[in-house]
């Protein structure tokens, strides 16, 4: 399920402000309702990853407990990505809704 | 004797699977320790042994999470090591220039012997850095052009090789023009009389052959990080 979707949840988790790794991890499976409950490892290359691409840059700062910690924050491009997935994600979910339930474009067929 | 830290165990295990990127090893290394440890504190239950591990458990093997991280160390590493190429190729260009101009300012005109010389080596010389540069721009825009795939698979292996392979090519293209200028200033040395004016063509040969061994040493070394990191990828 969620093959292909990692780098966009874990932009879409970022949309509340910088966060670290664990609390991505955390951030997605709150929103999700327990429903993405991402092995612990996937994370770090999928923010790698995004941080070459451009969709995210990070720096280290200090954690209350004085642990070294890296921080990632969504840039520009990365909202942009994000912007564009949203929306190609609600036209994907309107036709599947569109499909399961009879209306919409089965509608509109049907005044052929 | 020191107590055991399945965690800094761990962290250590990752950094040596990372071996062949120093610096994303020690990053790796820093994010996964912070991220166990902060899973341990936020379960209450940091201190216990059997807690760790199961932390470490729900990581994975170093192994496995070391390989998620070829594919993009790879296409940087194969990028660096064209960016660096095509700027040595440059900047000998720019010093093989200026040395030429240096000679034209001081009125230091070829003897009959380097005339001789010149009549078969120049011709080379020229073609060996024409070679140099069409295959450092190919290098570069090869290496650009790939795009690192989630996950590591044999044709994207193939890729970074032939990046290294078109480096390898042009920096011997490139010091076959760097040895033929060497031959050829040395027979100008030989010439004349040597005064301060041989000042600044030796340093700038110097330069130049120092330019081309750094820059072998350097894909040398990317060649090895490139054969380790493929091996931990399983191609």
């Amino acid at each position: 399920m969620l093959k292909g979707h990692l780098d966009m949840i874990v932009l879409a988790a970022l949309v509340g402000g910088p966060s670290h790794g664990y609390g991505i991890i955390q951030e997605i499976r709150a929103r999700s309702g327990g429903a993405f409950d991402l092995p612990e490892g996937t994370i770090y290359p999928a923010l790698h990853r995004l941080e070459k691409g451009g969709y995210l840059s990070s720096h280290w700062a200090t954690a209350e407990s004085g642990r070294k910690r890296r921080v990632y924050r969504m840039t520009r491009r990365g909202q942009r990505a994000l912007s564009d997935h949203r929306a190609l994600w609600q036209r994907f979910t309107e036709a599947i809704g569109g499909l399961f339930g009879g209306k919409g474009h089965a509608a509109g067929r049907s005044h052929r | 004797m020191q107590p055991a830290d399945p965690i800094a165990d761990y962290g250590a295990a990752i950094a040596r699977e990372l071996c062949f990127d120093a610096k994303l090893a020690r990053r790796v290394r820093a994010e996964v320790e912070d991220h166990l440890q902060e899973w341990l504190a936020t379960s209450g239950d940091a201190g216990s042994h059997e807690a760790q591990e199961s932390a470490i458990r729900a990581f994975g093997h170093p192994s496995e999470l070391a390989r998620a991280f070829v594919p993009g160390a790879l296409a940087s590493l194969a990028r660096r090591a064209a960016a660096l190429v095509a700027l040595a190729v440059i900047g000998i260009f720019v010093v093989m220039d200026a040395r030429v101009v240096w000679y034209g300012w001081m009125q230091w005109h070829p003897g009959e012997q380097l005339r001789a010389a010149n009549a078969i080596a120049l011709p080379a010389d020229r073609l060996a850095f024409v070679l140099a540069f069409i295959l450092s721009l190919a290098a570069l825009l090869y290496a650009m052009t790939r795009r690192a795939p989630t996950r590591s698979h044999a044709s994207f292996g193939r890729e970074i090789r032939r990046c290294i392979r078109l480096g390898a090519a042009t920096l011997a293209a490139l010091s076959v023009a760097v040895a033929i200028e060497l031959v050829l200033t040395g027979i100008r040395f030989a010439e004349t009389a040597l005064d301060g004016s041989v000042i600044i063509p030796t340093l700038s040969l110097t330069a130049e052959a120092s330019v081309a061994v750094g820059c072998i040493a350097y894909l040398w070394i990317s060649a090895r990080r490139v054969s380790l990191a493929l091996r931990l990828a399983g191609e």
